[in-house]
């Protein structure tokens, strides 16, 4: 499906579900719903409670601010996914500012019991690094592309760009990741 | 951690946990309801829009209406109308030449004279009433007793004057003036 054809699909839904369609929300949500909790569960390491709650913010905020999508400026997974990129952070934030609460869930029997902690900063790395960075790491450990496929993606845009130079934004990342991965261990 | 697999290790995706219907369910739940919600309130607003249009095309009627002229008077207080009947009222216009006399209307029965008479502040009118009064109660009646009352109080109004014997006098007119003569004439004489 082309761009232009994806944002008039995506706007004739959206109009839908703000006109009271329920059948075009249902089947909208469907659509989106595994990628999005794939999504968030990466985005929060792994930590299912951490993962439970941004989901269900993300989807509330999705919700309340459906009229302010423009299909025109991207696609709704997309779009989804920045409300996620915040709702990580602002949970992040809660988790660490509460005293009370512990900073690790509590571990499984017979799993290592710092599993959690990493999870912990594996997500804390992943909200602090910029948004292109932290994009590419995405189309490479989540979305599983190889090096070719992420550059043909950024190809379709205007700069387009070569695998050398995904490769190249790749290498900055991950020392971005593993700076921010440190840092927050210390 | 210099070495790639060691985020590959750390970036990874978890395996996929079990499906949790509830949660998944529970949470498709609660973003039907936060639209519902959403939809009833834009249906209410616009519902609030339409009414406040109406009602503000209702104010801006009931200001613009057109109002009735206040009334001049009081309403509780009746309303007099002079109308104006032209009558045609007989006027005498003197002229140098001949003098029309006034045209009276007379009675036509010694009573109604004889009223009149009563009535007219006069002396002349009246006496020239009780007169008429007389003539009607002689001729028409022959109410001797009646006349001779109506003539003597027509002598009496006339005065000195009345006394005079004229042309038209009845006869018991004439012999009430011989009367009244000769008694005046006596009580003179007697006086001196």
């Amino acid at each position: 499906m082309s761009d232009g054809g994806r944002a008039w699909r995506e706007r004739a839904v959206r109009d839908a579900v703000l006109a009271g369609d329920a059948a075009a929300w249902r089947g909208w949500y469907d659509d989106h719903a595994p990628a999005l909790a794939a999504y968030v569960r990466w985005r929060c390491g792994g930590l299912p409670d951490l993962a439970d709650d941004v989901l269900q913010e993300t989807w509330l905020v999705a919700v309340r601010r459906l009229r302010a999508f423009d299909p025109a400026a991207g696609p709704f997974a997309a779009w989804l996914a920045g409300i996620a990129a915040n709702a990580v952070r602002n949970a992040l934030r809660s988790r660490r500012r509460k005293p009370t609460r512990p900073l690790t869930d509590a571990p499984e029997p017979g799993s290592d019991p710092t599993a959690g902690a990493t999870a912990e900063r594996v997500a804390a790395a992943l909200a602090a690094l910029p948004a292109h960075y932290e994009a590419v790491l995405r189309a490479k450990y989540l979305d599983r592309r190889t090096v070719d496929e992420i550059a043909a993606e950024q190809g379709v845009s205007p700069q387009g760009v070569s695998p050398k130079g995904i490769e190249s934004l790749l290498g900055r990342a991950r020392q971005a990741f593993r700076e921010a991965f440190e840092a927050d261990h210390d | 951690m210099t070495d790639p697999d060691d985020l590959e290790s750390l970036l990874a995706p978890r395996p996929t946990p079990e499906p949790r219907p509830g949660f998944d369910a529970a949470l498709f739940a609660q973003t039907e309801r936060a639209l519902a919600r959403r939809w009833h309130l834009r249906r209410a607003s616009r519902a609030a829009v339409v009414a406040g249009v109406f009602a503000v095309g209702g104010l801006l009627g009931w200001g613009l209406r057109p109002v009735p002229p206040a009334p001049d008077s009081d309403p509780a207080e009746p309303r007099v109308e002079v109308v104006i009947v032209p009558v045609v009222v007989p006027v005498s216009v003197p002229t140098e030449s001949a003098p029309v006399a006034v045209v009276t209307a007379e009675p036509t029965t010694a009573a109604a004279a004889e009223l009149l008479a009563e009535q007219a502040d006069d002396p002349a009118r009246a006496a020239r009433l009780y007169r008429i009064a007389g003539d009607r109660f002689l001729l028409d009646a022959q109410d001797f007793r009646n006349s001779r009352r109506c003539y003597r109080l027509s002598l009496a109004r006339a005065g000195d004057g009345g006394l005079r014997p004229a042309a038209d006098d009845s006869w018991l007119l004439a012999d009430l003036k011989v009367s009244l003569l000769k008694e005046r004439h006596d009580a003179t004489k007697n006086d001196g």
